[in-house]
């Protein structure tokens, strides 16, 4: 969902849980009522009236925080005994739409209040002009309040804790800061301390905008609006991270030997580090090489829980170090080594052009100190099949594709399941190769090459049915269909072969060959 | 495509020290009723936490409606919809407050929330009870309240974990039929349940879970062809020996009463004689329950 969708979601959900609550049953306004407005008269009573408009600054913002902070009690209540949290997990809504949503549900409680304080702080000399000012102040409050309420309710495991954790955030919020009493009456230090809490730089900006803000020690307008500022984006930020909305698995347990398999984010982590572990110890083995990649799932960053690395070294000096193997904690790491001529050798081989070109696109290199590397891997991208490469590839396909055609008729004859389902996976093999060629394909994995061979636009009318049978990737206890599948494979791609690439073909011998009548042979 | 697809699943809390869930693979098909089956404890409701994006798999692999849980929740949660084990109804909130804020909050217009929430109400026969305020309505009715806030979504594959759970027959039925709507719907559903009859009459399919593993899955029926015995007698107040209990088939005592499981002929026989004999005795085809008693009950004999 969108912000704006997040959004219309909070206030609904703050709708539902404050205003239908209220219309159903007022005595939930009472709590809201009690404590500031008693206070409110303490003080106005004990101070024989002097302290009056303070007392209304600390009502106000006693009545903000206690909403926020109420929602420890509350969300551990809509988490635990209504299960509510759980219902809007499994929904559209997001952690941060359901949190503004009980945040919300406090300020439409708070407002009835509100309607009461704000016109009293009018009366005792704020000016109406500078209301936004009080309003801002005010929300910063209340939006602290409310994301410290909620991340300890997440991690509150029984409601009493949780109501009982909302009191006392509530008194450290609203009640001990200097809000209902001056500021100027602490000593230097304490004073330092509640410029943390914005209640603190609220109530002195709502005394700057009356004119009876006292000289403070480092405290201006200015810094009281960055101390709130700073407060919030910290809380928030806190929350956001923290605050458990899906629950997390735990770490390893080493009493049942299980893989700490976490986010992908944590794979990709632990697989760079080994990664990294085998380029410097590469490095220091072997000093003169030319430089070091990765190809495989740790390369394109995808690793799974029991991936491998694949890395390669590249020489140029002197003989070559034979290939060695190594588990790292429980990673397998292979190290090969190609010289520089090797590597480019690859891409003059038909048979590992589309597979060189394909893994160059999702190649990392970890050390290449002149860029050798960098510039192979540059050109092999872009990189275009000769005819020469592509006419070894076809006609190898389209010979090896006749001649298991053979082997394939012979087994189904002889009711031979192994030489049927065998000569059927060579076949698929062969046309695989054969529509990676037609298609200029580039194959960046082993992993989904029979994904990219399935989608190439230019393929044999039943591709789609007869390949994963033929090759084995789609099970079936039926040897016939197998059998079926592979023999209308080799039909349809012998022709499709000839079709598309006869008038391409510059070898007299290949020429020959797709001059025959696949007909008279069966086909 | 199917709706949920495990590969290995398990899972471990962090405090205790067994496993929740060991090694459990699975698949839902599109359109089915899938009930996990089991006794309290076994990993139901953490394996429908996983598949809700609710909980985190310690290992192994869970997609849901083609999407990883673990790292697509959020495209999997505009499809999905949860009745949480043992929740409750808010405060003084009426039924159809329940239904239609908790649609609009998903991100529905208002026009097709209230269509829906008037519709859902219907069906689970809330109507009388629609602005009521929930704090005194009946324990059934408050759980098809919240069975109605799931049901009315538009979620292609809904969860339910133990929806009857204390609910009296009557209730259970409404909430069934209900389920056979949504299906109907060509929609999916997850269902946990330790009620066996729940299982049998509503599931396409039934995996029986116990200490965290998958015992057995399939359809009721071929769940059933696991008893090898076909017909059970029931016989209370026993006037027979164990041993002469014991030559008739195999004898799973339950509080005052034997039960004996056995093939047909034989346990004609035994009933023939403990009529004879005065006992009140009972016969009739194996279910479900014998299945379930045979493969998670071993342990408590």
């Amino acid at each position: 969902m969108s912000a704006t969708r997040q959004f219309r979601a909070a206030v609904i959900i703050g709708y539902m849980l404050s205003i239908t609550w209220l219309r159903r049953n007022l005595m939930s306004l009472v709590w809201l009522f009690a404590t500031p407005f008693s206070l409110l008269f303490i003080i106005t009573v004990t101070t024989g009236g002097r302290s009056f408009a303070l007392g209304v600054i600390g009502s106000l913002l006693l009545v903000l925080s206690t909403v926020g902070t109420g929602i420890a009690g509350d969300a551990t209540w809509y988490r635990l005994e209504t299960k509510l949290q759980d219902f809007f997990v499994a929904s559209p809504v997001s952690q941060i739409g359901y949190l503004l949503g009980i945040a919300f549900a406090g300020l439409f409680f708070a407002s009835p209040a509100l309607v009461v304080l704000l016109p009293l702080l009018v009366y005792v000399g704020f000016p109406i002009l500078a209301l936004p000012i009080a309003l801002l102040s005010l929300a910063g409050v209340w939006l602290f309040s409310s994301a410290i309420g909620y991340l300890v309710s997440t991690f509150t495991s029984n409601l009493r804790n949780g109501w009982q954790s909302g009191l006392l955030l509530s008194v450290i919020v609203g009640i001990l800061p200097p809000v209902f009493y001056p500021a100027e009456i602490l000593p230097h230090n304490i004073l330092l301390v509640t410029y943390a809490i914005p209640t603190t730089n609220a109530a002195l900006l709502i005394r700057d905008a009356m004119g009876t803000a006292p000289t403070l020690p480092y405290w201006s307008p200015v810094t009281g609006w960055f101390l709130i500022a700073v407060s919030l984006a910290i809380a928030l930020a806190v929350t956001s991270r923290v605050a458990r909305w899906r629950q997390h698995q735990q770490l390893f347990n080493e009493e049942f030997g299980l893989v700490q398999t976490t986010s992908q984010n944590h794979l990709k982590r632990r697989y760079d580090e080994a990664a990294s572990r085998a380029a410097s110890l590469a490095r220091r083995e072997y000093p003169r090489i030319v430089g070091i990649l990765v190809h495989g799932s740790v390369a394109r960053r995808e690793p799974g829980p029991f991936s491998d690395i694949d890395m390669v070294v590249v020489t140029n000096h002197g003989r070559k170090p034979s290939e060695f193997s190594y588990f790292d904690g429980d990673i397998y790491v292979g190290v090969g080594f190609l010289s520089v001529a090797e590597l480019e050798q690859e891409f003059t081989d038909p048979k590992a052009f589309f597979w060189a070109r394909g893994s160059a696109k999702a190649t990392r290199v970890f050390y290449d100190p002149k860029g050798v590397l960098r510039r192979i891997i540059l050109r092999w991208r872009k990189t275009e099949p000769s005819n020469q490469i592509l006419e070894k590839s076809l006609w190898d396909d389209y010979h090896n594709i006749i001649e298991y055609s053979g082997k394939l008729r012979n087994g189904w004859l002889k009711r031979d399941e192994y030489l049927t389902r065998y000569s059927a996976r060579v076949i698929a093999q062969h046309v695989q190769r054969a529509i990676i060629a037609l298609n200029d394909l580039s194959i960046i994995s082993e992993n989904y090459v029979w994904n990219q061979v399935l989608h190439a636009p230019k393929r044999p009318k039943h591709l789609q049915t007869d390949y994963p049978l033929a090759l084995g990737i789609r099970g079936t206890q039926d040897t016939r269909m197998v059998y079926r599948s592979a023999i209308r494979l080799c039909k349809e791609t012998l022709r499709f072969i000839r079709d598309s690439f006869e008038r391409r073909t510059k070898h007299r011998r290949f020429l020959k060959l797709l001059a025959e009548s696949l007909e008279e042979h069966g086909l | 495509m199917n709706a949920i697809e495990a590969v290995s699943l398990s899972k471990i809390y962090h405090r205790s020290k067994t496993q929740a869930l060991s090694d459990i693979s699975l698949s839902v098909g599109r359109g089915e009723i899938f009930t996990l089956l089991g006794r309290n404890g076994a990993g139901k409701t953490t394996f429908l936490r996983i598949a809700a994006t609710q909980l985190m798999p310690s290992k192994g692999q869970m997609s849901v409606l083609g999407h990883d849980a673990r790292d697509e929740p959020f495209r999997i949660r505009s499809k999905i919809a949860v009745v949480p084990q043992e929740g409750g109804t808010i405060g003084p909130l009426t039924p159809w407050d329940h239904v239609y804020l908790t649609l609009l909050a998903r991100g529905m217009s208002r026009s097709d929330a209230r269509e829906r929430a008037e519709k859902t109400i219907g069906q689970l026969e809330l109507k009388q009870y629609r602005n009521q305020p929930a704090d005194s309505l009946s324990g059934g009715l408050r759980q098809r309240v919240r069975v109605a806030m799931a049901v009315a979504t538009d979620a292609e594959l809904i969860f339910l974990d133990e929806p009857t759970l204390g609910l009296d027959a009557v209730s259970r039925r409404r909430i069934w039929g209900v389920l056979n709507q949504i299906q109907k719907e060509g929609r999916s559903i997850l269902l946990t349940t330790h009620y066996i009859d729940e299982a049998e009459i509503l599931s396409n399919e039934v995996a029986v879970i116990d200490h965290g593993r998958k015992v057995l899955s399939g359809s009721p029926a071929e769940l059933l062809r696991n008893v090898k015995e076909r017909v059970r007698v029931d016989i209370v107040g026993s006037t027979f020996a164990p041993e002469e209990l014991n030559s008739y088939g195999r004898v799973v005592r339950l509080a005052e009463r034997f039960r004996v499981l056995t093939d047909e002929q034989r346990g004609r026989e035994l009933a023939d004689e403990a009529m004879k004999r005065g006992s009140d005795v009972s016969l009739a085809r194996v279910s479900l329950e014998d299945m379930f008693v045979d493969l998670v009950g071993r342990d408590e004999e």
